[in-house]
């Protein structure tokens, strides 16, 4: 329950989180890609005033545009200047639906301020008198017609949107026909009879599928026949969709229902009741919807990278066949993925379905604390964690950053680390692990955290190969130590969180992961949580790794204390090396830290 | 006809670590005998009968019933056996018949539609047949369970406490059904904590207590054991001296 209050709470900031991380990078490449500007009217006007990126030409050469595709062949947006002599004033017209025309839209719209300002001081300067009119630039958006761009929207809405619908109605299939067996006690009887359990996993699935398909075949038919109608005709901007259009989507969701069938089937699976089926009908929701969604970027387009993640390619493929711009290899390739995928899905599905703790659910010893049981209550902690930190933490360390952050660490991370055992009714000392290491394992430790630093620059390095780090990000980052005494900053960014963080993470969140999952599981959820924690595309995968290492080392040496030193080591560090002015950087030795660090956490607890 | 030896199940506790809910149980029940399961809650009666009825899988030792081992041949122990338990529940919107043809169905019983006559008649069920088992009441939902255990016509009846909740007519009724599947050769294993029931109907009896036997033998014996004069006085006497 817990779960799902807190889950509101953190909806809009992580959207806020992942939008304002896509526009920084939109932004970044946007400033580079190349734009071509159709003009009409006079076009010297505006040559000095363009930069290297953008190419003008005379609206009367500029090619035909494509309107339907997002290709950049024609120009990107069209500027029209009024006519010498006078006052300056352009309008923009550009596409809103394609990232191309936002781009060629901003550019545009500085060209000709920039030219409409010279103009003006041009004709202030001859005349020596103040010019009272501003430059005027405006905009519209109408270089691609109405039709098209409503057809555009409907395209890229309607995958995620049958998605939804879709899901949602074999989501309670599921639950009933898996789980109602379980909470109606029916599910010894059955298991009882000869039949075969991958029989009955199977059959589970096969109902659930039949359910999926049933209210894809509804949506994509009751989508064609109102495109027919001239209710349709608004959403369509007056076409009808081809009839090959239709049957295409139907083969299209074929492979959708069954992933989507097999993973509801085993995700209905693992509750033991309708209740917590509650619970856990969210997440199994929001993910798939998730990679549907994709469809509504105006940039997606099915390349064959697309086409290869699991439902994204789906949804983009019907987004582009409802448009008529989709091409048979990439289209192709997506079917051939998604077959697979969903053959996975489901042979991993009917294993797991036929698992005795699996099907009988927590009865099984007549115990009421299971396998399972603690998830929610470490998700809980994690949320609880995440809303404080950006509801209060950034906001107060933004204000004043050793304040901010002496606040959150010791009056928001601590003591919700040490406050979650109680809350759940569990052991203080176990499930924290505070226990006095080893002091050959802390030793371990005090050496793994000297190579922690070097293993996340490798990792920084490896990562900014894949995806760069913009000048500003670059600068930002740099920035970051604050002007402190070197005494308070070293308590601050080293010994605080390595104190405080711990404690929640690899304290709280992974003790009680520990106790309802595997091992490694609880490690890695733990690792991918705290990689989120750090609210930073950029920080998501070295910040993980880390957790991966201190979360390792807790369950290898059995005592928080271990971790606490390498993570304090970590940080500590890094700002030993600000402070001496020690310029970090990546050297192609420091990929041996990761031999180094495999060796020290493999002997540590032994 | 049931051969079980050194039975040991396990389950992950309330703090993580591994529970024995049953360790190295064996005992061996004939055709045409009464097998009387005891022990106080939580002996581990259940998870036994679970496993003989392949619900869920040993952790150590085995069983075998009509010569059908339950590790490499479940589904042929599964046709064998007859099982009912507190939760083996009926399909609340089936009606009995619907219920008894669905179960024969998947136990691939020949000539189904004469079986369930049969069953419908024998227990007395035909007159409320086409009624949602929802809406049955205890004793008619156990005569539906009861029958669709024994749809297929299994050679054992594993039975965990199927007196449970039952008033004295219905209980009755049953003892009398058990009674005459004995003298028709069939094994039944069956676990009850009304002792009275056991002193009529059972032939051994087999005390469980914390995963353990304590005592296994007939009546007579299992009571000789103690030296006392009564079979509950000895059941009490078996517990206590293990406690």
């Amino acid at each position: 329950m817990l779960v799902l209050v807190l889950g509101q709470g953190l909806l809009f900031p992580l959207v806020g989180v992942g939008l304002a991380q896509v526009q920084r990078s939109a932004s970044s490449s946007a400033d580079a890609a190349p734009v071509t500007l159709a003009v009409e009217g006079d076009l010297a006007r505006l040559t000095p005033y363009a930069d290297a990126n953008t190419v003008l030409v005379a609206a009367a050469n500029a090619p035909p545009r494509d309107d339907a595709s997002t290709a950049t062949k024609g120009p990107n947006a069209t500027l029209v200047l009024s006519p010498p002599g006078a006052p300056f004033h352009a309008e923009v017209r550009y596409d809103p639906g394609a990232r191309s025309g936002m781009t060629a839209r901003k550019r545009a719209e500085a060209l000709a301020t920039r030219a409409g300002e010279a103009e003006r001081t041009a004709t202030f300067v001859a005349a020596g008198a103040v010019d009272p009119a501003r430059t005027v630039v405006t905009t519209s958006d109408d270089t691609i017609s109405a039709a098209d761009r409503t057809l555009r929207l409907a395209a890229s809405a309607v995958p995620a949107l049958l998605m939804m619908l879709v899901a949602s109605g074999g989501i309670y299939t599921a639950l009933d026909v898996v789980t109602g067996e379980k909470e109606r006690r029916t599910i010894e009887t059955l298991l009882s009879t000869a039949a075969n359990r991958r029989d009955i996993a199977v059959a589970k699935f096969i109902v659930v599928l039949t359910l999926v398909l049933a209210a894809a075949f509804v949506s994509l038919t009751s989508l064609y026949v109102t495109s027919l109608t001239s209710l349709g005709a608004s959403m369509t901007g007056g076409t009808a969709l081809p009839v090959r259009a239709y049957f295409v989507s139907l083969v299209l969701f074929l492979p959708l229902a069954a992933t989507l069938a097999a993973i509801l089937t085993a995700a209905a699976a693992r509750v033991s009741d309708f209740k917590s089926g509650q619970v856990y009908a969210f997440p199994a929701l929001v993910v798939p919807a998730g990679l549907a969604a994709v469809a509504l970027l105006p940039d997606a387009t099915l390349t064959p990278m697309v086409a290869l993640i699991p439902i994204s390619n789906l949804s983009v493929a019907l987004k582009e066949v409802l448009l008529g711009t989709v091409q048979p290899v990439p289209l192709l390739i997506a079917l051939v993925a998604s077959t697979v995928y969903a053959g996975a899905a489901l042979t991993a599905t009917t294993r797991w379905l036929s698992r005795e703790e699996v099907l009988l659910g927590d009865r099984g010893g007549g115990h009421r604390r299971l396998r399972g049981d603690f998830v929610p209550d470490a998700l809980a902690v994690f949320a609880l964690g995440l809303a404080t930190l950006w509801f209060v933490a950034s906001p107060a360390q933004q204000a004043d950053f050793a304040w901010g952050m002496a606040l959150s660490q010791f009056g928001l991370f601590l003591p919700i680390g040490l406050l979650a055992p109680a809350f759940f009714g569990l052991n203080l000392r176990e499930t924290l692990a505070l226990h006095a290491p080893r002091p050959r394992d802390l030793a371990w430790g005090v050496l793994a955290g000297l190579l922690c630093p070097l293993i996340g620059l490798t990792v920084e390095a490896a990562q900014s190969a894949v995806m760069p780090m913009s000048p500003e990000m670059l600068k930002m980052l740099s920035g970051m130590i604050p002007d402190l005494p070197t005494a308070t900053l070293f308590f601050l960014v080293a010994v605080a969180p390595g104190l405080c963080e711990e404690m929640l993470f690899r304290g709280a969140i992974l003790g009680l992961l520990r106790k309802s999952l595997h091992p490694a599981f609880a490690i890695v959820l733990t690792a991918v949580a705290f990689g989120l924690f750090h609210l930073s595309l950029y920080r998501i995968v070295p910040t993980a790794l880390l957790g991966l290492l201190f979360g390792f080392a807790r369950v290898r040496s059995g005592s928080l204390v271990v971790p606490i030193v390498m993570h304090m080591m970590n940080n500590g560090l890094i700002v030993a090396a600000g402070v001496a002015g020690i310029e970090l950087g990546f050297r192609p030795e420091m990929v041996l830290a990761i031999i180094g660090i495999v060796v020290v956490l493999w002997r540590m607890g032994k | 006809m049931i051969q079980v030896s050194s039975l040991g199940k396990s389950f992950i506790g309330p703090d993580g670590s591994p529970v024995a809910a049953v360790s190295g149980v064996s005992f061996a029940a004939r055709p045409g005998e009464i097998l009387a399961l005891l022990g106080p809650n939580g002996a581990g009666k259940t998870t036994t009968m679970r496993m003989l009825a392949t619900l869920v899988s040993p952790d150590t030792g085995t069983a075998t019933v009509c010569g059908h081992d339950i590790r490499t041949d479940p589904v042929g122990v599964r046709r064998s056996i007859g099982y009912l338990s507190a939760n083996t529940g009926l399909y609340g919107r089936l009606t009995a018949r619907e219920m008894l043809v669905y179960i024969g169905r998947l136990q691939g019983v020949p000539n189904l539609k004469a079986r369930v006559a049969a069953l419908l008649e024998q227990f007395d069920i035909a007159r409320f047949a086409e009624v949602p088992c929802e809406r049955l009441s205890t004793g008619m939902k156990q005569k539906v369970n009861i029958a669709r255990a024994l749809v297929h016509d299994p050679p054992v009846l594993v039975l965990d406490e199927p007196t449970s909740g039952l008033d004295v007519l219905v209980t009755e009724e049953l003892m009398r059904f058990l009674e005459d599947a004995r003298d028709h050769g069939r094994c039944v294993v069956y676990s009850t904590h009304i002792l009275g029931e056991v002193e009529r109907l059972c032939d051994r009896a087999v005390i469980i207590h914390r995963g353990r036997v304590l005592a296994d033998g007939t009546l007579a014996e299992v009571q000789a054991q103690t030296g006392t004069s009564t079979f509950p006085e000895a059941f009490l006497a078996h517990v206590r001296a293990a406690s």
